[in-house]
């Protein structure tokens, strides 16, 4: 466990345990000035507050409405000063150091006003913190006794605010208006961290008091981030957790299981018990920001679903039996190995999760290719980001994003391709409006109308409003304006990239048929605006893409990854801050079980299993033959089971038959193999065709480390003991000794030694390298021994960048007079894919079903109103949704979320995936909307498929 | 699969062996049999540059 502690900070620390707070942001300048404090000289930045050069140099200057996560707003008057040669008492922490000031922070003068602020303050507080959920965290109790408050002269009887209500709406939150002493600080935290200025202040002087836009928080737009909660100084903003269970006592830092941001945490405890998540100021993705999953959706770890004992069945229709762990072990490895002696080596297989740590994954695959035999082996990535490996290493030579996230920061032009970050990637997103809203432009590439091309304070210059499915026509006409217009960056491409590939690509983008004209009537994106489009992207100094599973999840995602990254080389927009090709990626660790050699043809780092050199290493240090041959995806494992030749099943941490396209086609397979084994932590839709459930560990009992999409590696430490009695990694090096390969680690850090061993990315990574540093991103290895934070600087880690033409095939799925509307997939802010965590958590307060989204042009034509059960039908299946009438979708597109089972948005997904990949096509469904009556249910219950011929 | 393969890389003289790798690349052992099974015996069904392919690889396995 990691206690954390700074001993420069002695003020309280109300953003968390051990966290030190100097009040106002850290300076950047490069320009150092010296300021003398009560006596002594300093140095710091130029732009440094006096509160915040105090405060690093052991002099803590009293305050209120100062934190050092927001600008300095100098309301409360607390941390007044007196400044030589100033007249009155300057506010520290608006006032910048210059160089030669001579301060003194203690005088009598300055003394006598601070007690009389606080005063004030007190005549217009409860006086209850023997009883306050914040008691001994509560800033104001502090400067209460930091200004050597004694008296109230005012008393308490005039006018106050001791009678205003609390607003408990939010789940997580309550709001108690009586303890507000209006520093501003929550309002600004939405503002300045969050973005979404949920909070304001109403009314003035007296009455003036912070409202979440005349509504209570859960009606407002308030998205339950948890920033104001952080920033709050008193108990006006609290956790419930923490009303319930009291102040958290110690603190141990990990990392977050939702989303591929990866926010460090401090999982805050009183003994053995969670009581609050709060985002840590030193995380690197997040730098102390949050969103209400990660800061609050964590219960579901604790949640009574959670299955802590193995299960066996020998039918899936059998009821399920608890076993021991060496039964459960020993049925597996007895079955898989029965299956191979019968059918072959190639019969059996698995897929790693993306939500478990490097180290799990690792020994996953380790398992599979050593134990079983064969490469076998796949993961999740397959249906989300595996056009993102190939397009990006066909291009640059590694298929990760090109920088980190902080990146953005110096972004001028920002496309938003495929992606909404402010409901999949919310702390990402925040960055992303920050520089937004400092004025660099946005081109969001979207069928639908996401939040970021119009909420508060942000407005898209450019939105290309496509039809699903024609991603690479659009870039296609984008590039086309580039090259014609002599918009490349000649001297980038002639320095930088392969000189035959991009002639052949320049003479086939210059084709008529990729211009704007054309593509207009292929997109419905009119000509001009992707004229318009192209320049700004082409002529801003610094360019980025950043995109998610709109881009990926079609028929020619890899195609159009290349796309993209022909556009950031011929443009220049590549090896440098603030520019790049970046994917949004997923899950927590999807990067990570891709870096980890989850993938069929290649082993860890990327490299190929056919390669002699790499597999010999390999075989050395495991002990084994391996085979050099490509083994299944998961999409050829289906359909091997369905036609007899695979038979057996390891499923760690996924839920393929919600997750993955066509459920009808998942389930035949699943219900045709001989062996399914499940490891996860709840049964789902998948476990309802397994024979064996290995109950696994939640991300608060891990041990490891998850790899974001800034290829950050994070450590992941254990908040609470495992409740299934054992570590995951332990699990599957029993099944492998049972198998017959011994595989044993005496704990993770030895399975990450490995990993660093034989992983060149991974050379230098080590949990003591971690715990020291924080988190690195790979490349870390000799030649980068702190991490990459952007990659391809110097060149290309194929050498030259590769251009590749990127042909217009458009998909086989289209709408037709039956199917006239086209289905696309995503995702909602509250819920988190197949919603296994956030379904367990209040979250459900938010999202409580998949919505189907309908223009209100497709709704009237069908007599669809809001609120309605209806049908939706594809060539594949059919299922009910409840309808929302809206203008996020245009006419002819329709939009749902795949949080719930009952929804069975993939029943109606097809079988058509991208050319390279096998990633399915979610995005593009022909479907027909009618109003469902009343007796009509979803039909994917287990009964329902068991009855099916 | 090996339609839409050919169908996403541009006809030039690269192309066969573009799908040449990318089929020994991804593709299992039994995938790349069974096609050129089906290959051989439909050969009017496919392309020019499939039916290279094919062959190349047919070669290469049986040498």
């Amino acid at each position: 466990m990691t206690l954390l502690s700074d001993p420069r900070g002695t003020m309280p620390m109300r953003s968390g345990i051990g966290e030190a707070d100097y009040g106002t942001p850290k300076s950047t300048s490069e320009v150092m000035v010296s300021v003398t404090i009560d006596g002594e000289t300093h140095v710091v930045p130029e732009g440094t507050s006096v509160m915040r050069a105090a405060g690093e140099n052991g002099c803590d200057i009293p305050k209120l409405c100062a934190t050092d996560s927001l600008q300095p707003f100098g309301s409360c008057r607390m941390c007044i000063v007196e400044i030589d040669g100033r007249r009155g008492t300057p506010a520290s922490c608006t006032t910048p150091v210059e160089d030669g000031m001579v301060v003194r922070t203690q005088t009598a003068k300055v003394a006598k006003l601070r007690k009389n602020v606080m005063e004030l303050y007190i005549s217009d507080h409860p006086l209850d913190c023997l009883t306050c959920s914040a008691n001994g965290d509560c800033e104001l109790q502090d400067m209460a006794g930091v200004a050597g408050l004694r008296e109230v002269r005012y008393g308490m009887d005039g006018k106050n605010h001791l009678d205003a209500p609390t607003d408990s709406s939010n789940p997580y939150f309550s709001f108690d208006e009586s303890k507000c002493i209006v520093c501003n600080r929550c309002v600004r935290a939405c503002d300045e961290v969050q973005g979404t200025l949920a909070l304001t202040i109403e009314g003035r002087g007296f009455n003036s008091k912070v409202s979440p836009g005349g509504l209570n928080f859960l009606s407002s737009e308030c998205v339950s981030c948890g920033a104001c909660v952080q920033a709050c100084p008193t108990a006006t903003l609290q956790e419930k957790s923490v009303i319930d269970l009291g102040m958290p006592t110690r603190t141990v830092q990990t990392t977050c299981a939702y989303c591929g941001v990866g926010c460090s945490f401090n999982a805050e405890l009183r003994g053995d018990e969670l009581v609050r998540m709060v985002p840590t100021k030193t995380g690197g993705a997040n730098e102390g920001h949050s969103c209400v999953k990660g800061r609050f959706a964590w219960g579901y770890a604790s949640h009574s679903d959670r299955i802590t004992k193995p299960m066996l069945r020998e039918k899936i229709t059998d009821e399920w039996r608890e076993v021991s762990w060496d039964e459960a072990i020993q049925y597996t490895a007895t079955k898989l190995k029965a299956i191979q002696e019968k059918y072959g080596d190639n019969s059996i297989g698995g897929i790693t999760s993306s939500r478990c740590t490097n180290e799990e994954i690792f020994v996953v695959q380790k398992m599979i290719r050593a134990a079983f035999g064969n490469n076998n082996v796949d993961t999740c990535a397959r249906v989300c980001h595996s056009p993102t490996g190939y397009g990006l290493s066909t291009t640059f030579g590694t298929s990760a994003g090109t920088q980190d996230f902080k990146s953005v920061a110096n972004t001028d032009v920002i496309v938003v391709i495929g992606a909404n970050p402010t409901d999949a990637h919310p702390v990402f997103a925040s960055r992303m409006k920050r520089r937004i809203r400092e004025g660099a432009n946005l081109i969001v590439v979207d069928p639908r109308k996401i939040d970021l091309v119009e909420s508060a304070h942000i407005k898209a210059d450019h939105h290309l409003q496509l039809q699903p499915g024609t991603n690479v026509a659009v870039i296609n006409a984008i590039a086309h304006v580039i090259a014609t217009e002599g918009l490349i960056d000649e001297e980038f491409v002639a320095e930088r990239c392969d000189p035959g590939p991009f002639n052949r690509w320049r003479k086939f983008i210059e084709l008529p048929e990729n211009s704007p004209e054309v593509v207009e009537a292929q997109s419905g994106v009119p000509a001009e605006t992707i004229r318009q489009a192209a320049r700004l992207y082409a002529t801003g100094k610094n360019a980025a893409i950043y995109y998610g599973l709109g881009v990926t999840e079609h028929s020619q995602g890899s195609t159009m990854v290349m796309g993209m990254a022909n556009l950031a080389m011929a443009t220049g927009n590549i090896g440098r801050d603030g520019v790049g090709v970046n994917p949004l990626r997923g899950q927590n660790n999807v990067q990570g079980a891709c870096d980890m050699g989850s993938f069929p043809h290649e082993l860890s780092g990327y490299r190929h299993v056919s390669d002699n050199a790499v597999r010999e290493q390999f075989e050395m240090l495991w002990d084994v033959k391996l085979m050099s041959d490509p083994g299944m995806r998961i999409p050829n494992m289906f359909d091997n089971a369905i036609s007899g030749e695979f038979r057996g099943l390891f499923v760690h941490g996924e839920d393929i038959a919600q997750s993955d396209p066509n459920t009808k086609h998942v389930e035949h397979a699943l219900k045709s193999m001989d062996l399914v084994v499940v490891q996860d932590l709840f049964l789902n839709e998948t476990s309802k065709f397994a024979h064996v459930f290995l109950p696994g560990t939640s991300f608060l009992e891990k041990d490891g480390t998850f790899t974001n999409a800034e290829r950050r590696i994070n450590r992941v430490r254990p908040v609470m003991a495992a409740k299934n009695g054992k570590q995951e990694w332990q699990i599957i090096c029993e099944l492998s000794q049972a198998m017959g390969y011994e595989m044993h680690y005496d704990n993770a850090a030895q399975i990450m030694d490995e990993i660093a061993e034989i992983t060149p990315t991974f050379k230098g990574v080590s949990f003591a390298m971690l715990d020291e540093v924080g988190s690195v991103q790979w490349p870390c290895n000799d030649a980068a021994p702190s991490g990459t934070p952007i990659m391809h600087v110097e060149g290309f880690v194929r050498g030259q960048g590769q251009f590749m033409e990127t042909p217009f095939v458009p998909t086989e799925e289209r709408s037709n007079r039956k199917f006239p509307l086209l289905l696309t997939t995503g995702r909602i802010l509250s819920q988190y894919n197949v919603g296994a965590q956030t379904r367990r958590t209040a979250n459900v307060t938010w999202h409580t079903e998949d919505i189907l989204e309908i223009h209100e042009a497709d709704a009237a034509m069908r007599g669809i109103v809001d609120g309605q059960k209806i049908a939706v039908s594809s060539r594949i299946g059919e299922t009910i949704l409840t309808a929302l009438v809206s203008d996020r979708v245009p006419a002819g597109v329709v939009h749902t979320t795949f949080h719930h089972p009952t929804s069975g948005a993939n029943v109606v997904t097809t079988e058509y995936s991208d050319w390279a990949t096998n990633c399915p096509e979610f995005k593009v469904t022909a479907v027909e909307i009618r109003p469902a009556d009343s007796s009509e249910a979803p039909t994917n219950t287990l009964e329902s498929v068991l009855t099916k011929a | 699969m090996a339609g839409d393969i050919e169908r996403n890389i541009p006809a030039h003289e690269e192309t066969y062996l573009r799908i040449s790798e990318h089929l020994v690349k991804f593709w299992t052992p039994q995938m790349r049999s069974d096609f050129y099974k089906h290959v051989t015996s439909n050969r009017e069904s496919f392309s020019e540059t499939i039916n290279k392919v094919v062959d190349e690889l047919r070669a290469k396995a049986n040498a």
